[in-house]
């Protein structure tokens, strides 16, 4: 266990009304909408734009709020490697972010009577596009100069890629867009709450090889891009 | 702050002290040696490794910086111990030496408070645990008296003195010319990025004399000019303070007032002092430490 991963954890551990607020808050979203026999490609569409955007958004704004406040230059000055710093901070911040959106999605399950199959894939893809979403706020963070332009830039970039993952349209089969659907992993998490909304079968094993694919990819340039992140986030005004 | 003609060493066992007013460059001095901040030109050895933003290398370093910043909601037993893990020491030792730290500090009883409900002295001691839990082989301090009590001075002191025992090196920017004199046992003043003065702090002292500085508060400014009576040396004189030199022992302090009442002013207050470091700097610069 790295020490960015510990602190990441120790700190959301105390900040316990942050995290009852980061159960609750997805439940009341996604309830209403699970409990309203929504069709099953707007529900899931809903469903998948509260998760990734309560990711990147989770995982961009804290970045730029320590970055402003020097917490973070203290933890690169104290020898902890970029690399270690991002992805230790990041597989935590996933992982949080699997727990407490967990309830939400059991919820989802729960309404709509999905099998272990549909409840298995989706916890799966959820898993997968959590870690997606956190590194994207980590670059997300990294561009912005404040916490308002790392919302934006989060908004902006996750929305746009749950568009190219087919997330707000009905695909074609053999077009373009249906080609770079595939690659994005926020495909997986779509094509999964549709299975669990709408009790068709969960995604297959091309969609979760690429999925992860994709994500480890995102992983590794990632841990390249480390150290000009953390020198860009601990110098906000640079 | 761009810094120019700064040629420092600081050895094991030393305590160097920079000392200048604000702006001087001594927080742009000290984040350069913590590896914060890129050297553009010349050279920077630390630790006997060209000086460069490695892990290893910011390991050996514990790096205060002016303003304690810490999490809010953790607890200084975990921030130290956090903080030490970063810095390498495994969970176990971080944890042990953590506890130690926070002993030494004067912080044992409040290690379970979280630290935003903590003093900024409180927060102070803790910055200072965090920077000394591993052990590093430069310690590098940027202002660590401000918001300290007697007590927590005192702490300071005692765990710079014990560091540099064990064969630290460390490098302290302050405008604490009493703390400086305590712990230092080198002087480096700074001024406008450049380095004005150094030497240890007795030759320094030395540099200025015996004379005691005295400082008269005024109530009202005098609308004569001050004639000094003999063997005065005025240093400053302003519309509400005015600092002389007198020989020690002398006895020509109500000869001094005198001549400030009959220039028209009216006195405050008196304040006799040995002389220190910021009357030296005044000496080497013309210009107030603060």
């Amino acid at each position: 266990m790295s020490a960015a991963w510990a602190l990441a954890w120790r700190i959301a551990l105390r900040r316990r009304r942050l995290l009852v607020l980061n159960v609750l808050v997805p439940l009341v979203l996604v309830g209403p909408v699970a409990l309203a026999d929504a069709p099953t490609q707007h529900a899931a569409a809903v469903y998948a734009v509260l998760f990734v955007t309560f990711a990147t958004f989770g995982a961009a704004i804290p970045w730029v709020r320590d970055g402003e406040s020097g917490w973070l230059e203290r933890l690169a000055l104290r020898g902890l490697p970029p690399a270690a710093l991002v992805l230790g901070r990041t597989a935590a911040a996933a992982a949080l972010d699997f727990l407490q959106l967990a309830p939400a999605a059991v919820l989802i399950a729960g309404v709509s009577r999905a099998g272990p199959a549909q409840v298995a894939a989706l916890a799966g893809a959820l898993a997968v596009a959590l870690a997606l979403a956190n590194l994207l706020g980590c670059w997300v963070a990294a561009l912005a100069r404040s916490v308002a332009e790392a919302a934006l830039f989060g908004a902006v970039s996750a929305l746009l890629l749950l568009h190219g993952a087919g997330t707000f349209r009905t695909p074609v089969p053999g077009s373009l867009g249906a080609a770079v659907e595939g690659w994005i992993p926020f495909r997986l998490l779509h094509e999964s709450l549709l299975a669990v909304a709408g009790g068709g079968p969960p995604p297959g094993p091309v969609l979760w090889g690429t999925g992860v694919a994709v994500t480890l990819l995102a992983a590794g340039i990632t841990v390249l891009g480390a150290p000009w992140m953390v020198a860009r986030l601990t110098r906000p005004e640079g | 702050m761009a810094l120019g003609g700064v040629d420092l060493d600081a050895h094991a066992g030393e305590v160097v002290a920079v000392l200048g007013p604000n702006g001087s460059g001594k927080s742009s001095l000290l984040r350069l040696l913590a590896t914060a901040s890129p050297l553009q030109a010349g050279s920077l050895e630390l630790l006997g490794e060209p000086a460069g933003p490695r892990a290893a290398l910011r390991r050996r370093i514990g790096f205060a910086g002016d303003a304690p910043v810490h999490p809010g909601a953790l607890t200084a037993r975990e921030c130290v111990a956090l903080l030490g893990r970063a810095s390498g020491l495994a969970a176990a030792d971080a944890a042990a030496r953590g506890a130690a730290m926070l002993e030494r500090v004067g912080l044992a009883a409040d290690a379970e408070a979280p630290v935003a409900s903590v003093s900024l002295g409180m927060r102070r001691r803790l910055m200072i645990a965090e920077t000394l839990v591993h052990r590093p082989g430069l310690i590098l301090l940027d202002e660590p008296t401000l918001g300290l009590d007697p007590d927590g001075l005192d702490a300071l002191a005692r765990l710079l003195a014990a560091a540099v025992a064990a064969g630290a090196a460390a490098v302290v920017a302050s405008n604490d010319v009493g703390f400086a004199a305590r712990v230092a046992t080198r002087v480096t003043f700074l001024r406008r990025s450049l380095v004005v003065g150094e030497g240890t702090p007795s030759a320094l002292l030395a540099q200025v004399g015996a004379e005691a500085v005295v400082a008269v508060e005024l109530a009202a400014p005098a609308r004569r000019p001050l004639r000094p009576p003999p063997g005065v040396r005025l240093v400053e004189q302003g519309e509400a303070r005015l600092t002389a030199r007198v020989p020690a022992g002398a006895g020509v302090l109500p000869a001094l007032l005198r001549a400030v009442e009959e220039a028209g002013a009216s006195v405050r207050g008196v304040a006799v002092r040995e002389p220190d470091l910021s009357d030296v700097f005044r000496a080497l610069t013309g210009e107030t430490l603060a």
